[in-house]
């Protein structure tokens, strides 16, 4: 049945092209009319912000390449540079019922089915169904998506589900006694290999323990503006890489960006 | 293809194109069942020309556009199309305002339908969208007769 969806899908195109058209033009003339002042104020502050994260970024890298050698050293296998493409949501509204959104890129872009996607604060969810030139992401917020997940601070391993759009998501099958804090900080852990490993998910929220109950009741805040961001980032999974990269040597920071109109970005998300 | 088709297909491009539309998302509980209106208005006006298969093949296309399970919605707006078609005679006879109570009904019945594979928002998306569908029932019926006197749609 998916094959034939697609098609579809595909087909019926022109429809979400049309749709999407009215809050397209909206945005571009917002935009359009943006005061010279207002532009020349984001300048400075992305001047600065560049600046700032062009040095963040050196430091990095030699981290990088330290960890790589230490990891090298330890033998276990290197941890390599994932490609990502950028791509942009369609501004349709789908099924009220579930925490989808449609993005422009589709098979013809290299996307398949259990991507991951984010945006430049952490994961944002995956893809559940593509077309030719479009694909359909559930966001982490939908009631039924779960990602694993590992505390950064000591490494606990727990599942993320969601809970609505709005709503914080919830770790499920914690014990009560179990070592998280507010304010914790967790990523994906890689396992089920569905996500990459090391991407931010969310904070801690907040921590109950209700009574008579055999699991504690703990908040995440996703990390990722998941109703505000228009653009996000694809991942592309790991095996493609080495294919692709070809003769590199792996772990060397190379900027693998596809997408045409796309600007180089450096993926620094690991920690 | 007739020109009757044509513009009876236009009314429906027009109102999958409303439901597609992107709302902020404090008003997304209010956006009325625009397909299933034009598709219970074409029903009563014409019940010898748009029937179930309409309803399920106008579902069909929403459950594509929407993502929703395929056949989800084709179901749903079957079933609404069967019961306007079944009392089409007593509803043609009620005055527009009178109408807007079953139509009420109708979307309460879609909704529930769409709404069983996520039954965490059943009290939030399933009232609103009635409610306005019921608001807008006299206007899409004033607007849709309009178009089948102008253009003597048979």
């Amino acid at each position: 049945m998916v094959p034939v969806r697609s098609a579809v899908t595909s087909l019926l195109h022109p429809i979400h092209v049309i749709a999407a058209a009215p809050s397209k033009m909206m945005q571009d003339l917002s935009a359009y009319f943006e005061s010279r002042t207002q532009l020349q104020h984001d300048n400075e502050i992305f001047a600065a912000k560049q600046l700032l994260d062009n040095a963040r970024l050196l430091k990095l890298q030699t981290l990088e390449s330290e960890n790589n050698r230490l990891r090298s050293l330890l033998g276990s296998s290197f941890r390599l540079q994932e490609r990502v493409l950028v791509a942009e949501l369609v501004t349709v509204d789908l099924d009220p019922f579930s925490q989808w959104v449609l993005i422009d890129k589709g098979l013809s872009d290299g996307v398949t089915i259990n991507q991951a996607v984010l945006d430049a604060q952490g994961i944002m969810g995956q893809v559940v169904d593509v077309s030719e030139w479009t694909s359909t992401v559930v966001l982490l917020t939908d009631p039924s998506h779960a990602i694993p997940v590992q505390v950064n601070r000591n490494g606990l391993r727990a599942v993320a589900v969601g809970q609505g759009l709005g709503q914080p998501l919830k770790l499920i099958h914690m014990p009560q006694n179990s070592d998280v804090e507010i304010g914790d900080i967790l990523s994906t852990s890689g396992l089920g290999g569905r996500f990459p490993e090391g991407y931010p998910v969310g904070t801690i929220g907040n921590i109950g323990g209700p009574e008579g109950e055999p699991f504690a009741a703990i908040e995440v805040l996703p990390l990722a503006k998941l109703n505000i961001s228009r653009e996000l980032l694809l991942v592309l999974p790991g095996e493609k890489i080495t294919s692709s990269i070809g003769a590199k040597p792996v772990g060397e920071d190379e900027a693998a960006i596809i997408g045409s109109s796309a600007p180089p970005v450096e993926e620094t998300l690991d920690e | 293809m007739s020109r009757n088709i044509v513009i009876i297909m236009l009314t429906f491009l027009l109102a999958i194109l409303l439901m597609l539309l992107q709302l902020p998302e404090a008003w997304q509980m209010f956006r009325p069942e625009w397909v299933m209106l034009v598709l219970v208005y074409w029903a009563l006006a014409l019940p010898k020309r748009v029937g179930v298969m309409w309803g399920s093949w106008m579902g069909l296309l929403m459950d594509v556009l929407l993502g929703t399970h395929l056949g989800l919605l084709a179901f749903a707006y079957a079933l609404a199309t069967y019961l306007a078609l079944k009392f089409y005679l007593q509803l043609r006879q009620y005055p527009v305002l009178q109408q807007t109570l079953p139509v009420f009904f109708l979307v309460i019945f879609v909704k529930l339908i769409a709404a069983t594979m996520a039954p965490e928002f059943v009290g939030r998306l399933v009232w609103g969208p009635a409610l306005v569908s019921a608001a807008v029932w006299p206007f899409i019926f004033t607007v849709l007769r309009w178009l089948r006197r102008h253009f003597h749609i048979r």
